[in-house]
């Protein structure tokens, strides 16, 4: 697995976030509301990026009060 | 209650034919019963071939399914005319079960027939019939095996019907359950090789229960990764679930149910996407 490619497509993107990997499962964190992820072609277009990077399922969470993942970033 | 819906396709008809055909030469038959689309069409069919004095409903009832379930099964039972009896199960005693292995739900099965199947004889009845369609016979189902070792029979399977005829002929019948949503058991929320314990699987019904409250329609799973609910909705749902304010509430409605990080997956729901998480099933 390969979150580091898929973070690094991610803030190309616009999507400034976090990843954290437990096994085949990529959870993206982001810390704002992020308006891109309620796009249908951006969320099949991570969902694409993330199966290339070795994962099978693939999350958002958005942690606006902070303290999840974006602090292991 | 049979309707003249012009949308009633021939294939569907057909099979049904063959089904009642079937049901009439194995009568009188034991259903095991759920209230799900499959059972309920296969205990309409039955009623009506075989009269409700040839046709008895078994309901096993398991920690691993939610309290509601039982209350949708009784209603759907008293409207088909069907008589049913309940039974508990407890395969959540047998660690083989509660170890979560990828053929967990052989050893569930295998204890819900146990139960069931002496329940007909007791009857009079030798033949026990359960939902199982066509559609099922290419998934990964390992509780497939514990029915056949305990002679249950699968008439909507072997006359070939599929899941969505069996929608189109529950809606043609006016049945309620046509469009309800496929329910598997909870345990089915937690990935295998984590045990199921009942906590778990009572996090994982409190928090879906909150999610339905607060309106979410459609497809809904709770994927229970330790600290972590990984919510699975309907895919036309996400992006509305997503806007700040609804993704607040939905946060905070599955952090009441007692997990501390909530995520949302962005492919939506899938019918076992533990599997393909779990490597038993291609993503």
């Amino acid at each position: 697995m390969s979150a580091e490619s898929l973070v690094a497509w991610l803030r190309e993107s616009g999507i400034e976030c976090a990843i954290e990997a437990r096994d085949r499962l990529a959870i993206i964190t982001v810390a704002t509301d992020t308006p891109l992820l309620r796009d249908d072609g951006v969320r099949r277009e991570i969902v694409t990026r993330a199966r290339a990077a070795g994962f099978t399922n693939v999350a958002v969470e958005i942690d606006t009060l902070g303290g999840a993942a974006l602090s292991r970033d | 209650m049979r309707s003249t819906d012009a949308g009633v396709d021939d294939a569907g008809e057909i099979k049904e034919q063959a089904l009642v055909a079937w049901l009439r030469a194995a009568a009188p038959v034991a259903i095991g019963f759920s209230g799900g689309v499959d059972s309920a069409y296969l205990a309409a069919v039955a009623v009506e071939a075989l009269g409700r004095d040839r046709v008895l409903g078994v309901v096993g009832r398991s920690a691993s399914y939610p309290d509601s379930q039982w209350a949708v099964a009784r209603d759907v039972a008293a409207g088909l005319g069907l008589e049913v009896i309940e039974v508990d199960t407890d395969e959540l005693n047998d660690p083989r079960y509660a170890a979560n292995p990828t053929n967990r739900c052989y050893y569930c099965k295998t204890e819900l027939w146990t139960r069931v199947v002496p329940v007909a004889h007791s009857h009079g009845i030798s033949t026990v019939v359960d939902g199982t369609n066509a559609d099922d016979l290419g998934d990964y189902r390992p509780g497939a095996a514990a029915a056949r070792e305990h002679g249950v029979q699968s008439p909507l399977a072997e006359v070939g019907l599929t899941k969505d005829e069996i929608r189109a002929r529950s809606h043609a019948r006016g049945l309620p359950t046509w469009d309800q949503p496929s329910a598997p058991c909870l345990s089915s929320r937690i990935p295998y090789g984590t045990t199921v314990t009942v906590e778990r699987l009572r996090s994982v019904e409190r928090a879906e229960a909150a999610l339905r409250a607060l309106g979410v329609r459609g497809d809904l799973r709770v994927r229970h990764h330790g600290d972590l609910a990984r919510v699975e909705l309907s895919g036309e749902m996400l992006a509305t679930w997503l806007e700040p304010q609804a993704w607040t509430r939905l946060r905070a409605a599955v952090l009441d149910a007692g997990y501390t990080r909530v995520c949302v997956d962005l492919r939506g729901f899938r019918s076992g996407s533990l599997n393909v998480l779990g490597g038993v099933t291609a993503a």
